[in-house]
Formats: structure tokens, sequence, C-alpha cells
């Protein structure tokens, strides 16, 4: 099972972004490092906090991350999305298609949904839900950043 | 202090979400009692209630609420502000009841309605929003603001061709607003109808100056338009029919490459670099 680190820096951002606007949703990308069968997800690009369900801005940023991705010798292997709700947990249908358009992109994607609930100082998980795409459907990787062998993520 | 009213009136006039200036000026006025003589006084006590309940200092919303209900006892304006501390502080039924109550007494009450469909949205019962909203333009269908909030909403629930039914309505209200034709041309491209989308991008940049979201869309369309059409096989689900000429496409695309780059020459390395690349390929 590949192993997943998350860097503080693109947690930070994400999460920072997330925070900037708290009454909108929020999307970006995490640019990622491939190396001995873990992933690194190394940086975070915020897209937008405006309409995050239409795509066309959203595939010139994905062409544009990814020559500047590549300059980097890092591709885009991640998706962050915050929504306005902050009980709102699942990856929606939308967020889906765009993920999903990625994947088109890049060989591994994980989508990521911001849990706003967990980002308080009291919290003991990062605040991160990933979720991995196959067979057309995204499912949810429960007990990631656990404590525990299990976990893929941290 | 007089010029501390005059923002405060001009934040009023513009209806913009500022609370923590609002606050920020209001508070030497309230604390030195200079706003009970001005004539604008229940107006300002209104405006800094509402800003006080979104930094989250009840007190001071407390304290202004019993003014406000003091000088008008039995004003239904004032009771939604009884409904909107309760959702501050975490009563949405109470706030809900409330609400409910003051359609009972007047059913076109705009600010009730408004109030109840906030609730439920803030609640996460979107459906239920969408009902109320969809019922409440139904009597009120020149408000253009509550068709860009049900617009709003069918996008979070992904129905693109209900959100962009909504925005028609809103551009045949506002058709002067480059803001509407953009987000309209989005959804266009979203849903696959790229004649449509080009022909509103075009529409943002005549109306605008120097949109760089508008030069990237005609841009993105344009090639999008030329690739598919090169293709043998027609792709259903995107409608391109009403597009133009390939000569016109040729020059659009170019025209739009030509704005991106003078515009991207103001800007810093690394986003011109990127930018640069992305334009040639």
């Amino acid at each position: 099972m590949t192993e997943h680190i998350v860097s503080s820096q693109a947690y930070a951002k994400a999460v920072l972004h997330c925070a900037k606007y708290p009454w909108a949703t929020v999307h970006g990308l995490f640019l990622t490092e491939h190396q001995d069968g873990k992933t690194r997800y190394v940086d975070a690009i915020p897209l937008a906090h405006t309409w995050p369900q239409l795509t066309p801005m959203f595939d010139v940023a994905v062409q544009q991350a990814s020559i500047y991705a590549q300059s980097k010798q890092l591709s885009i292997g991640g998706y962050y999305v915050a929504y306005e709700d902050p009980a709102d947990v699942q990856l929606s249908a939308s967020s889906a298609l765009l993920a999903t358009a990625l994947l088109a992109a890049g060989d591994r994607v994980v989508a990521f949904v911001i849990d706003a609930q967990q980002l308080t100082p009291e919290s003991t998980r990062p605040g991160l839900i990933p979720f991995i795409g196959g067979d057309s459907q995204w499912k949810e990787q429960p007990g990631a950043f656990g404590e525990g062998k299990g976990s893929a993520f941290r | 202090m007089s010029s501390s009213l005059h923002l405060l009136a001009d934040i009023r006039q513009s209806s913009e979400r500022r609370p923590f200036s609002v606050l920020q000026l209001a508070e030497p006025l309230l604390n030195t009692n200079s706003v009970s003589a001005t004539d604008d006084a229940y107006l300002v006590y209104e405006q800094v209630f509402i800003s006080a309940i979104d930094e989250r200092q009840i007190e001071l919303a407390k304290a202004l609420l019993l003014l406000l209900r003091k000088r008008f006892p039995a004003s239904l304006r004032v009771k939604r502000l009884y409904g909107m501390i309760n959702e501050a502080v975490g009563h949405p039924d109470e706030a809900q009841s409330i609400y409910t109550e003051m359609l009972a007494t007047d059913p076109t009450n705009v600010l009730a309605s408004k109030r109840l469909i906030a609730l439920l949205k803030a609640a996460g019962h979107t459906d239920e929003a969408v009902a109320q909203l969809a019922a409440y333009l139904d009597t009120h269908s020149n408000d253009f603001e509550a068709w860009l909030e049900l617009a709003h909403l069918y996008m979070r629930n992904h129905r693109l061709a209900q959100a962009a039914f909504c925005l028609e309505e809103v551009i045949l209200q506002q058709p002067a607003n480059h803001y509407f034709h953009l987000c309209y041309a989005e959804l266009c491209y979203s849903m696959g109808r790229l004649d449509l989308a080009l022909k509103e991008y075009l529409r943002v940049v005549e109306l605008s100056t120097d949109n760089l979201r508008a030069f990237y869309g005609v841009k993105l369309v344009a090639d999008r338009i030329r690739e598919l059409r090169a293709r043998s096989k027609k792709d259903p689900t995107l409608c391109i029919d009403d597009a133009p000429q390939p000569a016109t496409l040729d020059r659009l695309a170019q025209l739009a490459t030509e704005r991106l780059v003078a515009i991207y020459s103001r800007a810093n390395q690394v986003t011109k670099t990127t930018a640069e690349l992305w334009l040639s390929s």
C-alpha cells in the first residue's frame, strides 16, 4: 500500500485558503512527488473560491499548474476542496467530476475534503479526508491519518 | 465624528458585509453617545446589531436590540432581528418559529422569507431552501439577487441547467453587468454548450476592460471548438453548431492571446513564464 505523506507546507496552504474564505467553497491542487513507493504532497496551489463547480477556469488552471509542476519535477497528485457548509464532508458530484478530470492528466490523484470541524487546536487529527478514485467512483478512506499501523496517510 | 457616520451610511448604501469595520467605526460613537441625537440613529443601531452578531459580540447586539425594541415595539423589521440573534447563538428552531410567525401575520414579508431561506441553507437543508426560494420567486420574480442565490444553490447540487435558467433571468434584468454574463459563459462551458459560451465570453470582453477571465475563456473555447471540428467523431454532449467560421475562430484566439500577453507582461516572473508557456502551447 502506498504511503502518503502530507507536508506542513501543503497542509498549511490548503487550510489557510479555507480559512481565508470561510463563507465560500474553496478548492485547489496538491503537487506531489513519488519516491520509493511513497507519495509526498509537497505543495499546494489554491485555485478558487468562486463558482468551484464550473470548469473552464479550472481547465486553464490545471494546464498551467501542470507546466509549473513539471518545471519543479512534481506532478499534480491531489485535489482539495473545503465546502461552504462545514458539516459537509462527502465529495460532491461536481468535485468528483473535477477530480476525475485530473486523473486524465496524471496517473495517481487523491481527492481530499477539508473537514473544517477538525481545524481546532483541540483536534487530534488533521482536517483532511482522502478519497481514492476507482471504477468512476470516489471512495472515502476511513481511518486515514490515524494512530494505528493501518493508516496509510500522515 | 460625522465622518464615521458618513462612512457607516456608505456601507449601508452599498450593502457590503464588513462587520469588523462597522464595529470599529461605531464603537467610539456609541461609547460617547454621539448617535442617539442623529436622524439615522436607529438605522445605525440596526447596522451595528447585524455586524455585532457577525462578530460574535452578543452582549452588544442584545443592548442594541433592546433600544430598537423600545422605540419600535410592534415592528416586524425588529422582530426579524430577534430571529437573527437566535440564529447567531445557535437556536435555529426559535428563529424558524419567529420567521414563520412573521409570515403568518404578513405572508408577503420579504425580510422573513429571506431569513427563512438563509436559515434552511445554513442548516444544510439545501433542497428545502431551493423549494422556498422558488416559491418566493414566483411572487417576486424581479428580485434578481434572489435569482442569483437560487442559481448558486442549484450549482451546489450540480444542477447546472437549472442554474443557467436562473442566470438567464438575472441577465434579463441586469444586461449590462459583465459579471453575470461571465457566470453564464462558464455555466454554458461546463454544460458543453461551447458556441453559447463563446458568445457570452465575447460579451464580457465587450462590457469590461482587461478582463483576464474573459480572454482566457475566449481562447479556451475557440481552441476547443477548432480541436473538436478537426475530429471526425462528433461528441453528442458538446454543442458547437452555432460557432463562428474557422477563420473567425483563429482571429478570436489570436486576439485573446495578444491581450493575455499584454496583461501578463505586468505580472511577476513565475506567473509570467507559466502563462507564456501555456499560451504558446
